[in-house]
């Protein structure tokens, strides 16, 4: 069989030749030595009970001390430094290790400061693992601000910009603060509460039963295609209390007052959220584990639920289908659809398999963008089929489609 | 060479571990680097590749059964660490938020891809083809011996080099293998 072949002689001497940079390290042997050696034994999966337990001493105990840090200071003194210590590759998200993750949430501890049992956290330090730095910041300013983002006062907003961005998760702030010369925040509330009541009738002063979400930030600019600071805006978004994910009224308008826009989007239309994703009764065990949409499945989850042609694909084509996917979005829904994107959560479903018969690998994309994971209420999806033909080398995309997230899940 | 299991006591038991790592090291470090390397792409992550391996190898000696060779039973575990590797990388970029500004650069860490060279032909290849054809041209190994370190079985690995071979002189210019 190997002689029908026979080019192995030229692809080892090949590989040699062109890798021959890479060679042998002469402290490899010591060094795995020194690991056996240095090792201790260490069960790295500790119950959640024993962590809890730990937690609930030490914050007991910390909670006497004079002086405790707040959760911006932690942030600032501890989870940044790691953060930025981790940094090797700027475009990547991140994570902390399992010990710095110990260690963020020993300290959180020791000042008071107890994530919920149920933190997803809390899940991956229990289960051995470290976790993303970006979503632990975040997990730290929910535990400190509240876990409604959009409630945040401009402030702490702005605070959370200046984190991400130095630990490299956003390249620029794009929570503003106002300046010199730019209206306040107390004349935008005027502003808006104005425009809604000329346009609407709507009267900003009854808070009780209303949540107002209050942004200041940079806007996309279409002709230099940067995030302009000129064009800063103000944006109420205004939703139920009791249904606060709903967006009922949105007023926008620029640094100085002068009025954008003005939504009202009635709520006796069908929401978006009302249609459930389904899937078979056999995977409810893992939609009840890890969500209802596959498209946040761990990979190693999706092959073992779904089939075994979902799988991982290449790094160099995930970034090319993920600008690919972008792209698509700015085209159907403009370039404010991508602005929108900021803070979202990106999900994938991806398949290849090989169509014998034409003798071409099929890579089936499927993107999900969305904050909301369970519902899809907001967000997009993006699905496209690349076809690579193997007699030709040709490279053809089909099947695209391009629609909001909650669309054909089902 | 099958692997010696010292019956004596801890201490000899050891030393005789730590003999069996110097010649696995001696023996097998290059290679695998490189076929850790053409997996990863990535320097670094071959050269904690190779390290993890031969450290989940020492770990595991003393369970080495000599069901198949020791390179077999090297090249399984290698292909076990490059996978979680690779599968660790891809989730980095996964499973993050998406912004504008966030857009990932395309990666840097390998220019090749429009050099015609056999070693970047390779590593263009899908992961499945690439564990084949490496095993079977580069590590020499027979069909039965990649069909137990990948775990598939040997028609499927006899497919999956032909598939790479055709792959490969698509990229490459037919006859390029055979020139």
């Amino acid at each position: 069989m190997k002689h029908d072949m026979q080019p192995d002689n030229v692809i080892r001497q090949e590989i040699n030749a062109g890798l021959s940079f890479l060679d042998s390290r002469p402290s490899l042997h010591n060094d795995i030595m020194r690991q056996i050696k240095g090792e201790k034994v260490v069960n790295k999966k500790v119950s959640l009970a024993l962590v809890l337990t730990i937690i609930l001493v030490l914050g007991t105990l910390t909670a006497l001390a004079v002086e405790l840090l707040t959760g911006m200071q932690i942030v600032e003194q501890f989870a940044v430094p790691m953060a930025q210590k981790n940094d090797s590759e700027p475009y990547m998200q991140e994570s902390f290790t399992h010990d710095e993750l110990a260690q963020l949430i020993q300290t959180l501890s020791e000042n008071g400061i107890t994530l919920d049992e149920g933190s997803i956290i809390l899940k991956a330090l229990t289960s051995g693992h470290g976790y993303w730095e970006k979503d632990t910041i975040r997990a730290i300013c929910d535990l400190t601000f509240g876990p409604d983002q959009g409630a945040w006062t401009l402030e702490q907003k702005h605070w959370y910009g200046e984190m991400m961005t130095a630990i490299g998760a956003w390249n620029i702030n794009i929570n503003l603060l106002p300046e010199e010369g730019d209206i306040s925040q107390d004349e935008a509330h005027n502003i808006a509460a104005s425009a809604l009541m000329s346009e609407y009738g709507f009267d900003l002063s009854d808070s009780s039963a209303w949540r107002v979400c209050v942004g200041f930030s940079l806007v996309w600019d279409e002709e230099t295609q940067r995030m302009s600071a000129d064009d800063a805006q103000w944006n109420f978004n205004i939703s139920r209390q009791t249904n606060p994910d709903r967006l009922v009224y949105n007023v926008c308008f620029d640094r100085f007052g002068k009025r954008i826009s003005t939504f009202y989007y009635p709520e006796d239309e069908v929401e978006m959220n009302s249609q459930p994703v389904s899937l078979p009764d056999k995977e409810a065990e893992t939609i009840a584990h890890y969500g209802r949409v596959y498209h946040f499945w761990t990979p190693d989850v999706q092959a073992d639920v779904l089939g075994n042609t979902y799988c991982f694909p290449e790094q160099a084509d995930y970034i090319r289908a993920l600008q690919m996917s972008m792209d698509l979005i700015t085209e159907r829904y403009g370039p404010r659809a991508l602005l929108a994107l900021e803070g979202y959560y990106s999900g994938l479903a991806y398949q290849e398999f090989e169509d014998t018969e034409a003798n071409a690998t099929q890579k089936i994309w499927d993107f999900m963008f969305t904050t909301d994971r369970e519902y899809l209420s907001d967000g997009y999806r993006v699905q496209f089929r690349w076809i690579i033909n193997h007699n030709t080398g040709e490279e053809t995309v089909v099947d695209v489609c391009v629609e909001h997230a909650n669309m054909g899940v089902g | 060479m099958e692997i010696v299991k010292d019956p004596g006591n801890d201490q000899s038991l050891a030393a005789n571990h730590e003999a069996l790592l110097t010649r696995m090291v001696e023996t097998y470090e290059v290679s695998l680097f490189r076929t850790c390397y053409m997996y990863l792409r990535d320097k670094e992550s071959a050269e904690d590749a190779v390290q993890e391996t031969f450290l989940k190898a020492y770990r595991a000696l003393h369970t080495f059964r000599g069901d198949c060779s020791e390179k077999t039973w090297l090249m399984r575990i290698a292909v076990n660490v490059c996978r979680d590797m690779g599968r660790s990388r891809w989730m980095r970029y996964v499973d993050r938020r998406v912004s504008l500004d966030l857009l990932p650069e395309p990666s840097q860490e390998y220019n090749g891809y429009n050099s015609l060279d056999l070693a970047s032909a390779i590593m263009q290849l899908p992961v499945k083809l690439k564990e084949a054809v490496l095993l079977y041209f580069y590590h020499d190994m027979s069909m039965r011996e990649i069909s137990d370190a990948l775990g598939v079985s040997a028609s499927v690995v006899s497919k999956r080099i032909k598939q790479a071979c055709a792959r490969l002189e698509t990229i490459l210019g037919r006859g390029y293998l055979h020139g």
